[in-house]
Order: C-alpha cells, then structure tokens, then sequence
C-alpha cells in the first residue's frame, strides 16, 4: 500500500487553519538533584499529590513527596537525560493509562505504551491508575466461580469471581504455572485475562507471552510488563495500571481477571522508591504504607452488586516466599487482605506431586459459596481428608503395623493425590474434574494400582467423551444444581455410576488381556 | 587547603536556614532604618569580595577555623568599611558555622526584600534585546495584571525565535515561537495520526 501525499497535506492544512495560538501557562519547577528512578525539585509550589509532571527529555513522572522547600518526583521512564536545573513542569492531571477493547491482546508497559510493536494502541478512554475501591454498597458477595481448570485447585479451594486468592510460594514451586494454567482455561469463559509482570527477567515474560499466543489466549488477554531492568517507580506502578485496565470491563459488566506477578517484587521496589525518598523505614525496612499500597491494590477486585452490572474482577496476586518463610513481613500483610491462599511447597513439588499444593494450610474464604454445586457434593470433605491422610502418612513411615481401616485410608490417599496431579498447560473441563473426583473418592480406584491412577483417569475420561457423552452433557446442564451426585438416589449419582462400572469392566478385562 | 570546585546550583536546605537569617537581618536593618544600605553592601561583599578571593571565602566557611579567628578576620579587613550592623550579622553568621549559608541569605534577603516592599521579581526572556520604551510597557502591563510592583530581569535568548516568556515565581507565561511551534507540531502529528488510523482508505493509493 502507498500513502497519498495529497491527502495528508490536506489534513495538515486543514489542522493549521484551525490552529490557535494560545499563551501556554505553565507551572514549573527546577531539577535539584535526580537519580536512580527519583528527583528532587525546587518549585513546583502549586502541584498537588500524585500529579503529573514532565520533564524537558518529556519523560514524565510523578508528584510524590510534597515537602517544605522541595517536591520528590518519581521517574517514570528514562531518569539518565535528565540534568540538575533542568525545567519540569506539572501537568495538572492524575496518571492515567489507555483502557478498553484496544489494549485486549497487547503487551504494554505500565503507562500503555506498546512493547509488542503492532502499533499504537488505538485506546478511545483512558482511566486513572489509581482510583478507590468501590464501597460497600456497590459490592455484592462472590457468587460465581472462576474455574482454574485444576481438579486440586477447583475442587478444594475454589475461586470465585470477584475474589482476591494469594498464590504463595518458594521460588520454582509451580505459582506462575497456576496462574498461567487459569488463563489458558479462560478461553470460552468470557472472562478477561491481565497478566501483569512485575521485576522479572525479560527473558520469562517473552516466554509466557510466546505460550499464550501459541495457545490461542492472547485473544483475550493483555500483559503488563516492567520488567526487572524497568525503573522502580514503574515497577511500583504496574499493578495500579493493569487493575485500572481489568476494572474497565468489570464496570461494563463483563468479568475479568488480574495476576499479579509477582508483589513481592513490587514492595522491593516500593521500598527502594521510600528509601530514596527518605520516608521512614519500618520493619524489614519496608515503608508504613506498604500494607496500604497492597491493600488498597486489592480492595479493587470485587463482585459488583446487579444494579451496577455485577460485573467482576477477580485477582490471584503472587508472593515469593524464603525458604518458606511465610511469618515475613509483605507475606502475612497479603495473606491478611486476601480471601485465602494456595500454598505450594517445594519437596511436594520435587516428588512429583504437580500442582504442588498442600492441602493442610491452603483454603479459600469465600470460594466456597461460589463453587458448582456438584463439585461440592463430590469433594466437599477432599481437603481435610487429604491434610489427615499427610498425617497418617507421616505416622506409618516409622514402620508401625497398621489396622486394615487405616491401611485403607492410606491407600485411599495415595490414589487421591495421584489423581490431582496434573500436568501443566492441560487445564480441564469442570464436568471432567468432578468425574475424575467423584470415581477417586467414591473407592472406584481402589484396586486400581497406584502408579496407575494418571492413565486410568485418562482413560475412563476418554470413555465418558466417546461412549457416555449423554451423561456427562446431562452432568453439564446439572452441575449448578443442589442435588447433582449428593444422593445415591439421584439420577446423576446412577447414571455417573452406571459409567463407571461399565468402564471398569471394559478396562480389567483389558488390562487382564 | 583544597578549593571548592562545584559549589552546588541549589541547595533546599542552606535556602531554608538563609530565610531565617536573611528575615532576622531584614528585621534589625528595617528598625535602625537603613536597609538599602545594608542590601547593597551585602551584595557588594558577595560579589566584590567573596567571589573573587575564594581562598578567603573558604577560610570564613571551614570548620575546622575557630569562629573567633573569624571574628577577627572579618573585623580586620571590613571595620570601617561597612555598617556595623552588617558586620555584626557576619560575625553572628561566623559565630553559628552558618557562612556556608552566606549566598543562600543574599537570595533570601532580596526575596524577603521584595515581599517586604510589595514588589515582585519577574523573569523576562525575549529573542532580542528590548528598548526601554518596550520594556516599560511590558512592566506596566504586567503591574496592572499582577497588582503589584513589577522588577524586570532580563534575558535574551535568541533560540525562543521570537515573542517573550515570562515568569513570576513558579509560574512560566509562555508566549514565545518555538513553543507554538511545537506544540502545532505536536497537534498536526497526533491529528493526522488519528486521521489514518481512523480512515485509511482515504489516504491509501491503489498500486
């Protein structure tokens, strides 16, 4: 395609003829001194909290200590060009980033600007980074689920739309694959997918970026990067922009989902901007408005009440732990504003058991109320089942003899943790995970041998899809429904039953081949 | 002795400790009723005086010199020579290690001069130098706006192209060239930008 420089001259003349030459007022202020991502500027005595300024380079930062005789800006972009006496002058305006079907499908960095270079993004709103949580009145409680399309996740500490679930973990436990496993299995949901990284290699963020595109989820989903070379009042920022992007759909009506990878990272970098500020140093030398900073991010995930549109917007933020360390400061300030934790622990996660959740600590505070109906019927006693059968676990292997009840819960377990394993990038049906659920818990898989379990399930699920499709659609269409597989009377309870038992046939006369 | 080389362009702190003294000085001249005496001396003692015998200059600024032996340095080389209130407050500057502040209380004692006589200083920048009949104009106009009396400081940089900028305390009137030009610049690009964007075909020529 060519362009028409007629046509472009006509625009230009057109926007000259209109052009009206105004006294530019502006306030402005002189560089005092500036670096690592901070300045300090002399001036400015009429600019107000959290304004917009700019500097001559026009990087722009923002208003962020208001003191006697200067005024501490935070970089946002470049702080190497500028130089001491520089001019910079307040824009009058509140941070704000482009918002709306325009940046789905886009990677940006925290003020919008494009980074995957498919041209500028061609936003018609804009919102303000930071903006207050809706109150009380505005709000409805959680309701519906959010499927992660993780049996372990889904079917014992299940997430429902508009709540706020810590993903907490040693470094390399599996808590970005959680995440990336929900957006993957958002695909048909309609629900919007943020992904915002925050401090981390360049290097892993192309790497998500590459999976969701080969998956086909960055249809629906945008990711946010300040990576680990981005200043820090970028990485600070991040979060405020990708939720302000994530809540223009929830107040559409639409539901929507952030992740936050991690905020472990963004306190670091929060620390780093205080500390330069020379705001005071509390406990690990984290400011005294670091739980606000987290607080006040995540008040913004909500379920709105039916008047304002019931949209949602549901967050699993991210939490780096040391060595397990989950009495440190940033970890239990989360884990107190969250509505409850999946905890992934490593030696679960080097034998083998993927996700490696444990069971015993992790739980969800309202995700019961939002969780499909069947699914609670099926594995309602899962997750205090799974934590006792830990503990028996850790009894019998100091070589006591065991009564044949106890030898049988044990056996029990063995197979119910095999069969949560999952592998990554494959999330699952919900009809499928109450399939896989209701056979283990029910003793279906008891003389099935252990390092079995994976393909049987496999298996007996591939049976269901090409044999039994009338009683896993009937199982779809009645899943929300109280009396799905609660009773040994219930039409489902048989028909599911009847599945089983004519797969289990089929697959000991195989395996006896 | 090692010689400061960069003295530092601003400094937020020193300004706040030269408010207070230079209002002190300001205080004490105002009652004994010689205040423009006692300016025009101060900035005579920085300017003759201090900036051109740094080694002099750093001796009354160094801790590590008694404030007595400045007392008597200052008292021999200005007894006489400037008012004795003046002498005073340097002595008192000494006596307080505050001589580092010195240049601060010369910028602070005009601002609070200023504030005192309800005058007002204002920045002018213009392309080419302007004729006293052009520069009354521009105070008289700017008196009437700003209510107050007006002092000029002049400047003239030929890269503004033309017009004037004008600044009063933290607030930049700019009416020059080169701004217009970039912001016409500016909204000439994003207009057409959204142009294309928003009709392409318009602009596209079949091949």
């Amino acid at each position: 395609m060519k362009f028409s420089a007629d046509e472009i001259a006509s625009v230009i003349q057109a926007e000259l003829e209109q052009f009206e030459s105004q006294l530019d007022v502006r306030e402005v202020g002189t560089v005092l001194e500036v670096g690592d991502g901070i300045a300090r500027v002399h001036g400015l005595s009429g600019v107000m909290a959290n304004e917009m300024v700019e500097f001559p380079t026009g990087v722009q930062g923002q208003a962020f200590n208001l003191e006697e005789n200067s005024v501490g800006i935070i970089i946002l972009g470049d702080y190497l060009q500028i130089e001491e006496g520089a001019e910079v002058r307040a824009l009058g305006q509140l941070l704000s980033v482009p918002v709306g079907e325009a940046v789905i499908g886009r990677v940006l960095d925290p003020l919008g600007n494009p980074l995957d270079g498919k041209g500028p993004v061609n936003a018609k709103e804009r919102r303000p980074v930071e903006i207050i949580a809706p109150g009380v009145a505005e709000r409805q409680p959680v309701r519906e689920p959010l499927q992660t399309g993780l049996k372990a996740v889904d079917a014992m500490t299940p997430i429902g739309r508009g709540q706020r679930e810590l993903l907490i973990g040693d470094r390399k436990t599996g808590k970005t694959a959680i995440a990336l496993d929900t957006i993957l299995n958002q695909k048909d949901s309609g629900v919007k997918c943020f992904y915002v990284a925050v401090g981390q290699k360049d290097s892993s963020v192309a790497g998500v970026v590459k999976m969701l595109e080969d998956h086909g989820a960055m249809d629906y989903t945008t990711v946010i990067v300040a990576g680990a070379s981005s200043p820090a009042p970028l990485q600070y920022v991040a979060p405020y922009a990708g939720t302000s992007m994530a809540e223009y759909f929830m107040w559409q009506g639409q539901h929507a989902l952030i992740i936050y990878d991690d905020l472990s990272k963004q306190a670091v970098a929060y620390r780093q901007l205080s500390l330069l500020m020379r705001r005071p140093p509390g406990r690990e030398a984290y400011p005294g408005d670091i739980f606000y900073a987290h607080s006040r991010l995540l008040e913004r995930s909500v379920k709105l009440s039916e008047k304002l549109g019931g949209g949602s917007l549901t967050s699993l933020p991210l939490i780096e732990t040391l060595e397990g360390e989950v009495s440190a400061y940033i970890p239990t300030n989360v884990i107190s504003i969250t509505d409850g934790q999946i905890y992934l622990q490593p030696d679960l996660f080097f034998a083998g058991i993927r996700p490696a959740m444990n069971p015993g600590i992790s739980v969800s505070r309202v995700g019961g109320a939002a969780q499909v109906k069947a699914m609670r019927n099926v594995a309602g006693g899962l997750r205090l089942d799974l934590a006792s059968f830990r503990e028996l676990e850790a009894f019998a292997q100091m070589g006591t003899e065991l009564d044949a009840a106890t030898q049988s819960r044990l056996d029990r377990g063995y197979r119910m943790v095999e069969l949560l394993k999952q592998p990554q990038y494959k999330p699952m049906h919900v009809v499928d995970q109450i399939l896989s659920i209701y056979a283990g818990t029910n003793g279906y898989l008891d003389n099935v041998p252990v390092d079995q379990v994976q393909q049987w399930e496999k298996d007996f699920l591939q049976f269901v899809h090409t044999h039994k499709k009338d009683v896993w659609r009937m199982l779809d269409t009645r899943k929300n429904e109280a009396a799905t597989l609660k009773s040994p009377d219930d039409q489902t309870t048989k028909a599911v039953r009847a599945a089983i038992e004519e797969f289990k046939r089929q697959y000991t006369r195989r395996s006896a081949d | 002795m090692t010689e400061i080389r960069h003295r530092t362009v601003f400094d937020s702190e020193q300004q706040r400790a030269g408010t207070t003294y230079a209002r002190a000085l300001l205080g004490a001249s105002e009652r004994a009723g010689v205040t423009e005496t006692v300016m025009a001396e101060f900035a005579s003692l920085v300017r003759d005086v201090l900036d051109k015998l740094p080694k002099w200059d750093a001796a009354l600024t160094s801790p590590r010199i008694p404030y007595e032996r400045k007392e008597q340095m200052l008292d021999r080389a200005l007894r006489g020579k400037m008012h004795p209130l003046l002498l005073n407050f340097l002595k008192v500057v000494a006596r307080r290690g505050r001589f580092d502040c010195l240049r601060a209380i010369g910028r602070a004692l005009q601002d609070e001069y200023n504030l005192l006589r309800g005058r007002v200083e204002v920045d002018v920048c213009s392309a080419e130098s302007l004729d006293s009949a052009a520069q009354s104009a521009i105070a008289e106009r700017l008196r009437s706006v700003l209510g107050r009396e007006v002092h000029l400081r002049l400047r003239v940089d030929p890269a503004i192209v033309a017009g004037l900028t004008i600044r009063v305390g933290d607030t930049v009137y700019d009416g020059s060239v080169v701004n217009q030009l970039a912001r016409m610049r500016e909204e000439i690009l994003n207009h057409t930008n959204q142009q294309i964007r928003l009709n392409l075909d318009r602009f596209a020529v079949e091949r």
